[in-house]
């Protein structure tokens, strides 16, 4: 099934500074989108904004975000989530004694709770119990085993707490497993790139590829165009100083590459 | 129906306080002599507490901490033994506790909880257990009293020496007016791997509560000794399902002996060592086993008995068994012929279903499968009837037709004589995983079916009993009976049939290898439903309100182990296996009280010690313990110290190292909300070479709540190549609480190895964003990472305490968020 996330010229502000002045995008499912700009263009404003940190501020009257024909401007970030968004954050923070797959199993439920028999709003607790969404939670440790597995992952992370003294590389790859297992309608990649060697880069890259072909729509924010090479995105959008200066194909990045932001008039 | 109890029952439940002896309020000279000569103490003893009480009168009240200018202290009882125990009720409380209550915003069955009311002890230790199996290795495990009585020479020798009675004013408080406590001696060499338990509470209002502990561990002996007041459940019965109860968690829903659901307050555990009384009902199923003292809702065939034959039971008027009211008695008063009462279930009865939807699921019960297919990748519901049940099939057929809209299809199976009623639809296939479940063994039904109105009931157990049902002529009367391998399901329809009016006998077959038609097969265990729709008195009884069920048989069987117990809010009874028992005798409610304990460990040479508490006193109560251990060379002393309840904590565990390569470890857990302040930490005295220390501290700090960290490490000269590492690490929920670090350390000795780290954490935006952004909810989130935070102590605690610290934790996070 298709989905449409379309962001309306979107205003957000930090402690009062403006940053994104009227960003519009559209993103359909299986659609991947490069968005990229220089430091401080507001690449990473646009990510945390869009996932509802209550750090930034949106401009609510002029903005709107829409996943479909729900308006998630004002929501809540679980209730973002729980609309279909993901966001794989650029530095995630550490949660001592929080394991990967303990919270990836709440947010499952979460996820699932009630959906899975929508029309009788009935919870037989006998059966809840088993059920993690509509899959039995061994199922579901297996589902996750195996995606790390595909990801190069050290099965011993998934059982430490989240992000805990992990390496850079383990960082963004517990965040890549996430959204392969939450399998989102739309993801957002804050700067999946950086700090990645050449293979752990090809490996999220091809995982990013399964996961749009799964219909996962998906943003991926970054400086360089490295990881594109392996994405090979449809859509190449260009950030700077809070607006969309350019749009175009997988052949712009390739340009700035070659010439950089200069062009762009870029002013502080 | 709570008038169906006799209020003025005879088992001391609703009794008021009485005593053996009561000191009068206030401390003085007298006071103390009268203790002593009570206990029938030896003079040292004596001399001892007065000493002590000199001491106290002395010393000035601590000036660091939190605030102790409040405590009255001729105000408060220094010693009473009590005989009785009492009820709490909530209502008699002063309604200026009440009101405190309200303000910090918590709901009442959860205040009793918190307020430590039901999960405290009598004065005097209760323990139980083990007992055989301590004697044998030659391990004393007494109260402090019996310890002194029966062995007084080894109490004499280290009593006080850890920590004298000069140490502080509570040191010297408690030592002048001591009384419980435990007393453990572990000989050399002998290792005690269950941990030893003792179970603590305040039973009257205004009772200090001064135990004292001491335990001896021999060279190279080893002893895990638990102090706490934890419960954590196992086996009972619950409500519109029978739970099997590992799972009954304060505020769960229960069935009390009026049939209607209420609260459950808190659960109780407790070691016990003993005989149990196993009662068998009509209904071999039901038979259930407690504790000889738990009194059990029943009739006694003696009151209600007519004329008695030799060998025989007694004939019992109907009449008067029905005007009969019945009573609580203790099961191990109770006897062959006596009438337990098997209440029906009054739960608030909706439709959510109509009469067609309610006769397929009866059907889908019994006849019933459902999957999705495999290629076709469709969901399938289909029925299962025999060739020759004409009407049946096409009713099944007619019914898919109206609730789906679906025809269904009918499949003829030549070979095996049967018809299958088959039908493509997802509707129809949620509905019956949602009501029914699937699976012969794993068939369970929904909450909305058990609280269907009752003539849905009937329409429900008739659909089900036409498709599973065999009707048994046997001696001119006649047995319905059908069969199920779902223990869960047999259970529910008992219930749903009790409501209706019938007393459903389950007897078991058990499962096991067997043979049909020479075919070798694995029987599974079935459970067999009967009764006898036309005889109206056969063996038991009905009302109104419940059923009256002779017991078959009673026998006792030894046990040890824990047994349980669940505090119930209101009616103070929960149902067994369906039958009625009481609560357990909740202890009652303290207004501002102190707690001043001492504990001493002695350690010697290669022994290992490991103390843990788990205090959760009402936040009244003042907790103002002094524990210390004395580690000789190569011994291991272990702390694990939780903090929840109580008003004002100060309790610094400390290890005094005096041997080379003695070893200590401080875990401490404290938690602070409203009202409250956790002043805890450890210290750690280096006195020989090559001795180390690790204190660990983590606080959380709620509402205004108020944690410190107090720790000292200190190595005194001579003392070479000391290793030690405090961590202490607070978290903050908001803007309005507390934390301090006070760390000391005083280091008279070059060669040493020191690590401080102090963090102080707020739940962060950050953290909070990030688990939120996975679709959970914030209240979740934030469980999620308090619990994260307090793990790597919950670790260390027995696995049951460690369930029961989360819990409690949850419980004190509950409402946190918006």
């Amino acid at each position: 099934m298709k989905h449409i996330l379309s962001i309306q010229n979107l205003h957000v502000s930090v402690e009062g500074k403006e940053i994104l002045r009227g960003v519009s995008l559209r993103v359909a499912s299986g659609e991947v989108h490069a968005v990229m700009g220089p430091n401080g263009s507001g690449k990473s404003t646009l990510a945390y904004a869009l996932m509802g940190h209550p750090q930034y501020k949106v401009k609510s009257q002029k903005s709107k975000v829409k996943i479909e024909s729900k308006d998630i401007t004002d929501l809540a970030t679980e209730e973002r989530a729980r609309a279909g968004l993901f966001l794989a954050m650029q530095s995630p923070i550490a949660i001592p004694g929080v394991t990967v797959v303990n919270l990836l199993r709440t947010a499952y439920q979460e996820k699932y709770d009630g959906k899975r028999w929508p029309h009788a709003k009935i919870h037989n607790p006998a059966l809840a119990s088993k059920l993690a969404g509509n899959v039995d939670l061994i199922t579901f440790q297996k589902q996750i085993k195996e995606h790390a597995r595909t990801l190069h992952l050290d099965e011993s992370l998934l059982t430490r707490g989240i992000h805990d003294g992990f390496s850079g590389g383990e960082k963004k790859k517990i965040e890549m497993l996430q959204a392969l297992v939450l399998a989102p309608k739309f993801a957002i990649f804050d700067e999946i790139d950086t700090g990645l060697d050449v293979d752990a880069l090809k490996t999220v890259a091809s995982a990013m590829r399964i996961l749009a072909k799964n219909g996962t729509g998906i943003i991926v924010i970054t400086h360089y165009q490295r990881i594109l090479k392996y994405l090979k995105p449809d859509v190449v959008h260009v950030l700077v100083n809070g607006k969309i200066a350019q749009t175009g194909g997988p052949g712009l990045a390739k340009k700035i590459e070659e010439e950089g932001y200069g062009k762009y008039a870029v002013t502080h | 129906m709570q008038s169906l109890i006799d209020d003025s029952y005879k088992y001391g439940f609703h009794k008021p306080e009485k005593y053996v002896f009561k000191s009068k309020k206030g401390l003085d000279r007298t006071v103390v002599e009268e203790i002593s000569s009570h206990k029938s103490e030896p003079a040292w003893m004596r001399e001892f507490r007065l000493k002590s009480l000199s001491l106290f009168e002395q010393k000035p009240l601590p000036v660091w901490g939190g605030d102790l200018t409040t405590i009255d202290f001729d105000n408060i009882y220094y010693y009473i033994k009590p005989m009785d125990k009492k009820v709490s009720k909530w209502d008699e409380l002063p309604p200026d506790i009440k009101d405190t209550y309200d303000k910090i915003g918590i709901p009442e069955a959860e205040k009793k909880f918190l307020a430590g009311v039901s999960a405290q002890y009598e004065s005097e230790v209760v323990y139980k257990s083990i007992q055989s199996m301590l004697t044998k290795k030659g391990v004393i495990f007494l109260d402090m009293d019996s310890g002194l009585r029966q062995y007084p020479d080894i109490v004499r020798q280290y009593f006080g020496t850890v920590i004298p009675a000069a140490d502080n004013k509570f040191a010297a408080l408690n030592s002048s007016v001591w009384s419980g406590g435990s007393f453990v001696y572990v000989p050399k060499g002998v290792r005690v791997e269950l941990p030893l338990q003792a179970y603590f509470r305040i039973n009257a209002a205004n009772m200090g509560q001064f135990e004292r502990t001491l335990i001896i561990a021999e060279e190279g002996s080893f002893v895990h000794y638990v102090e706490g007041c934890l419960p954590a459940g196992e086996q009972v019965s619950l409500c519109d399902r029978w739970v099997n109860i590992e799972s009954v968690k304060p505020k769960d829903l229960v069935v009390g002996d009026d049939g209607r659901e209420h609260r459950v307050k808190a659960i109780m555990t407790r070691d016990y060592s003993g005989d149990l009384i196993s009662i068998h009902p009509v209904s071999p199923y039901n038979k259930f086993r407690l504790t000889p003292e738990h009194p059990v809702l029943a009739i006694k065939r003696s009151g209600v008995g007519g004329r008695r034959r030799y060998g025989w039971l007694s004939e019992v008027s109907s009449k008067k068994l029905l005007k009969c009211r019945p009573s609580y008695y203790p099961a191990g008063e109770l006897k062959r012929g006596d009438f337990l009462v098997f209440p029906k279930v009054q739960i608030e009865r909706e439709a959510r279903m109509n009469v067609d939807e309610v006769k397929l699921l009866g059907y889908y019960l019994a006849e019933g499968s459902t999957y999705i297919h495999k290629t076709l990748n469709r969901p399938i519901v289909s029925f299962s009837c025999n060739e020759l049940e004409k009407s049946f099939y096409e009713e099944i057929a007619t019914l898919i037709k109206k609730i789906t809209g679906k025809r269904a299809m009918i499949i003829h199976d030549r070979k095996k004589h049967g018809m299958e009623v088959r039908v493509y639809s997802s509707l129809l296939r949620d509905l019956c995983l949602a009501h029914c479940g699937k699976g012969a063994a794993t068939k369970v039904l929904s909450k909305e079916i058990m609280s269907l109105p009752l003539d849905q009931i009937r329409t429900f157990v008739d659909a089900y009993w036409r498709g599973d049902g065999n009707v048994l002529k046997r001696q001119g009367s006649t047995l319905m009976r059908a069969a199920t391998v779902s223990e869960g399901l047999a259970r529910q329809l008992q219930v749903l049939c009790g409501c209706i009016g019938i007393y459903l006998s389950i007897q078991i077959r058990r499962g096991g290898a067997d043979t049909i038609g020479g075919r070798r097969i694995h029987r599974q265990t079935q459970y067999i439903l009967v009764y006898t729709p036309n005889k109206k008195w056969t063996k038991m009884r009905e009302t109104n309100a419940y059923f009256l069920v002779p017991i078959e048989h009673i026998s006792r069987e030894p046990y040890k182990g824990l047994v349980f117990n669940l505090d119930v809010v209101g009616v103070n009874s929960y149902l067994v296996r369906g039958f009625a028992v009481h609560n357990c005798t909740a202890p009652i409610y303290t207004t501002d009280s102190l707690h001043s304990a001492v504990v001493e460990i002695i350690v010697k040479k290669g022994a290992r010690v490991r103390y843990t508490t788990i205090q959760n006193w009402s936040k009244n109560v003042y907790n103002l313990v002094t524990k210390r251990a004395r580690v000789e060379e190569e011994g291991v002393m272990e702390w694990v110290d939780g903090n929840l309840g109580s008003k004002l904590t100060m309790k610094y565990p400390s290890v005094y190292l005096v041997g080379r390569k003695a070893r200590g470890e401080i875990l401490s857990i404290a938690y602070a909300g409203s009202g409250q302040h956790q002043d805890a930490g450890g210290k750690a005295i280096h006195a020989a070479s090559e001795t180390s220390s690790q204190i660990i501290s983590k606080s959380i700090s709620r509402r205004g709540g108020r944690t410190s960290y107090r720790g000292l490490v200190q190595v005194y000269p001579g003392a070479k190549g000391v290793k030690s590492k405090v961590v202490c690490d607070a978290l903050l929920l908001d803007e309005a609480s507390r934390s301090d670090t006070y760390p000391t350390m005083k280091v008279d000795e070059q060669d040493v190895q020191m690590e401080h780290e102090a963090t102080v954490s707020k739940i962060g935006d950050e953290q909070m964003f990030y688990v939120t952004s996975r679709g959970i909810t914030k209240a979740q989130a934030q469980s999620m990472i308090i619990n994260g935070f307090i793990e790597p102590i919950v670790k260390e605690l027995p696995l049951e305490y460690a369930v029961e610290m989360n819990r409690l934790i949850e419980l004190q996070m509950q409402g946190s968020v918006g």
